[in-house]
């Protein structure tokens, strides 16, 4: 019996990855692509998404304490929903940019001949336990709220600042000119 | 036992249009595997037809013996899937390769040790020689399929792009690995009282099979040209580690976070 649920549950996970592969959207990616990408999602991150000030300013306590003690009370759960909103909408750009890294990574990696078994294994459990860490970050802020978690302004902004400077370097490599050349062969792919 | 044969007619006619498709468009050349495979089964199932009307007694035996021959020549689409969906993307198509290997290791190990166990190969000896078959089919498709399934994960987790003809390709004999994997499996554990069903589901989901090919194969449309990233060739092994010391970060990132 074990055998043959364990059988049928297989034949039933290749059907709905074919589903899934059919429903693919068949984008020709060129390898540039995903460098122009990851380059131009980090100067939009650095420059307007995730500066230290705007993260300070998203999790400030004293913007609690302030809403706690001067504000009616019919107002505060109103406060509490939207700085919810917020903090959710901080942890999914977290888990975009280890997506953005992850395709970035992707879109290298399987265009090098050496690829090594162990170091991609090793790379999909990380991404994999990331993105799943993420999620779990979002369902804690989603039910204990965003001020529930004392400290977390400063070492959001501290380490936001990091991941950011971390980017920056692995693609120290795209020069300005190479990353022009890239994007003009990228939109010409499109055009194509 | 109409439905059976109208079905049967069917694959016969749709096989014959899988075939004679490939000449206008010289497909026969670009994936010479999957047509072997396909002229392979066309010709099976025409003299095994005519079999069935002549000698029905003989035709019980060939029946598996094609059988067989044809999940052989089905492992040829994999080869299809290795030439034209991942030779582009050498890192991939390397990790595919490791991973075939691999599990056509373990499969094959498994194969060797496992009737060693004790009481391992009771269960086959008290079954009937049908049964035996339609075990021994069941256990090469799985085999056939974990290494079919293996190649479709890497290809969804590194994206690759794949053209008209080998999307169809990959889903026509998935749909029908999946399928008869199910079935088999449910023939094996019900016994006879499944047959009349699974003369029906496998050969449906045959024929859903080869409209698909008919469809995805009716002209040469190859995988879009991939545009290869030559600074990244050079620069990898400094992906590697940049990409392993911002996860570290966001790792660091993240638990920081979770306990403040």
């Amino acid at each position: 019996m074990i055998q043959l649920i364990l059988i049928l549950a297989f034949g039933a996970l290749c059907l709905s990855s074919l589903y899934f592969l059919a429903r693919r959207t068949p984008r020709a990616e060129g390898g540039s692509g995903p460098l122009v990408e990851a380059r131009q999602a980090l100067q939009a991150l650095r420059s307007g998404l995730l500066p230290p000030e705007l993260i300070a300013r998203i999790f400030a306590r004293a913007d609690l304490e302030y809403v706690l003690s001067e504000v009616p009370e019919n107002v505060r759960p109103l406060f509490m929903e939207e700085r919810k909103k917020i903090a959710l909408s901080w942890v999914n750009q977290v888990r975009r940019q280890i997506l953005l890294l992850r395709r970035f990574y992707l879109g290298s990696a399987r265009s090098y001949a050496r690829l090594s078994f162990r170091t991609e294994i090793a790379l999909a459990l990380d991404f994999a336990a990331l993105l799943f860490a993420c999620r779990a970050l979002q369902v804690a802020l989603y039910v204990r709220g965003p001020f529930a978690v004392p400290g977390m302004v400063e070492t959001t902004a501290a380490v936001a600042a990091r991941v950011c400077k971390v980017y920056e370097e692995s693609l120290a490599f795209l020069s300005p000119a190479q990353l022009g050349a890239l994007a003009d062969r990228s939109a010409g792919a499109a055009r194509l | 036992m109409l439905l059976t044969l109208a079905i049967w007619w069917a694959c016969i006619v749709a096989e014959a249009l899988v075939v004679f498709r490939a000449f206008p468009g010289n497909l026969l050349r670009r994936y010479p595997f999957f047509y072997t495979y396909a002229t392979s089964v066309l010709i099976c199932d025409v003299l095994l037809f005519a079999m069935y009307e002549l000698s029905p007694a003989s035709y019980a035996t060939w029946c598996w013996r094609a059988e067989f021959l044809n999940i052989l020549l089905g492992c040829g689409i994999i080869l299809e899937i290795f030439k034209h969906v991942l030779s582009p993307y050498p890192g991939a198509e390397r990790i595919a390769r490791f991973a075939g290997l691999t599990l056509f290791a373990a499969i094959f190990c498994f194969g060797v040790f496992y009737p060693m166990v004790p009481g391992a190969l009771n269960v086959q000896f008290a079954i009937g020689q049908l049964e035996r078959y339609v075990a021994l089919e069941r256990n090469l498709l799985v085999a056939q399929a974990i290494l079919f399934f293996a190649v479709l994960a890497i290809i969804s987790y590194y994206r690759t792009v794949m053209g008209k003809n080998a999307k169809g390709m990959i889903l026509g004999y998935g749909i029908w690995l999946g399928a008869s994997v199910m079935t088999l499996a449910l023939r094996f554990y019900i016994g006879r009282r499944f047959t009349h069903a699974w003369n029906v589901i496998q050969p449906l989901a045959y024929f859903t099979s080869l409209v698909i090919w008919a469809v995805s194969l009716w002209s040469y449309e190859p995988s879009p040209a991939f545009d290869a990233p030559a600074p990244l060739e050079m620069d990898h092994e400094a992906v590697v580690a940049t990409t392993r010391s911002a996860m570290e970060a966001m790792r660091s990132h993240i638990s920081k976070v979770a306990s403040a």
